[in-house]
């Protein structure tokens, strides 16, 4: 008896549980069905290797200059070796403005921290917004196998939107998530 | 950590590693080179600020995959894209290394095989990007589309016989 083609298609990918590899192998072997299931698997891989991306590596070089230059940080150089006349008075006022500036943005930088903490929390890596127009649109969203992960439902600011009834919609998606 | 799990040295050594993965996905999602372009340096940009959380390379190839991967979707899904980007491939420019005819048969291949694959319903053609370009396992797949891996085993197949009918219709010897 053949095996599925899904289950061909896995051992293509060698990723048959190791029990059953050396039997699938033996049978496509010896079945020329499989066999040639087996080679269609490999021609469809062998096509898509060979797919290039256009001008892939100007691409690689633009990205990797556009990501260094934002990277790019103004060092001072030889400003260290030279000598300025300035007085005691000037190096003390500068002195307490830079530490002021430093407390400040040490306060600001601790509020900023805790604030966005939050907010990697409920939104990892990036958000996908999907506008929606009606209850069902959201339910849809919901049960397709595209859907995120963690789902932050956004509902309308105008007054003329209540809410009534059960919460089925959260029910289902808590029941969804527990799958 | 795993065993053979390799350390991240420096952001040149995971930009080499990964950059090549990352634009064959996008590009393959998207079916646009520009966009590709600026999806992938977008998920760049948000590893370097995440890098230091990020202590392997093979944990960095399978963050960017994931972050490229929800960048890619979201221009899918929010500009509505998809069903133009068939016509955008026609418009690719030539691959920058062969010359004259082979160079002219090779364009035509890669354009036949990406409008395949953009025919192909996007479930089903990530799956199948992820597995071929993404050299992903089939659990790590699971983990990025967050589905099971026997629906994972089952979207690649059917992604693969979608694209055989394709590709056979368009003349190609699939076998």
């Amino acid at each position: 008896m053949c095996p599925d083609k899904e289950l061909i298609s896995a051992y293509h990918d060698h990723e048959t549980d190791a029990r059953w590899t050396m039997d699938i192998k033996a049978h496509i072997e010896g079945c020329e069905k499989c066999s040639i299931e087996n080679s269609k698997f490999e021609s469809i891989s062998s096509f898509l290797q060979t797919n290039e991306v256009p001008c892939e590596g100007q691409i690689k070089s633009r990205i990797y200059n556009a990501i260094e230059r934002r990277q790019t940080v103004i060092t001072p150089g030889s400003i260290w070796r030279k000598h300025f006349d300035v007085s005691f008075s000037a190096i003390i006022s500068a002195a307490a403005v830079v530490t002021v500036i430093c407390a400040a943005l040490i306060i600001g930088l601790m509020r900023f921290g805790q604030g966005a903490a939050v907010v990697e929390e409920i939104y990892p890596e990036s958000e996908i917004v999907v506008q929606v127009l009606s209850l069902e649109d959201v339910a849809a969203y919901l049960l397709s196998d595209d859907s995120a992960f963690d789902v932050l439902i956004t509902i309308p600011s105008s007054d003329a939107f209540s809410v009534t009834g059960e919460p089925q919609l959260i029910r289902e998606a808590d029941y969804r998530r527990g799958e | 950590m795993i065993e053979d799990e390799r350390i991240v040295e420096s952001f040149d050594q995971v930009y080499e590693e990964v950059f090549s993965i990352l634009i064959k996905i996008a590009f393959h999602i998207t079916g646009n080179a520009d966009v590709s372009e600026e999806l992938c340096q977008e998920a760049f940009v948000k590893y370097i600020s995440r890098s230091a959380k990020i202590p392997t390379i093979e944990q960095s190839r399978y963050w960017l995959i994931r972050v490229v991967k929800n960048l890619c979707y979201n221009y899918v899904k929010r500009k509505g894209r998809e069903g133009r980007a068939v016509d955008k491939i026609k418009e690719l420019p030539l691959p920058e290394t062969d010359n004259g005819e082979r160079e002219l048969i090779k364009k035509e291949q890669i354009e036949t095989v990406q409008a395949a694959l953009m025919e192909l319903p996007l479930k089903l053609r990530t799956v199948l990007i992820l597995k071929e370009y993404g050299q992903l396992n089939y659990k790590e797949i699971a983990g990025v589309l967050k589905i099971t891996e026997g629906n994972v085993k089952v979207r690649i197949y059917r992604a693969r016989a979608g694209l055989e009918e394709i590709l056979s219709k368009e003349g190609f010897n699939v076998s």
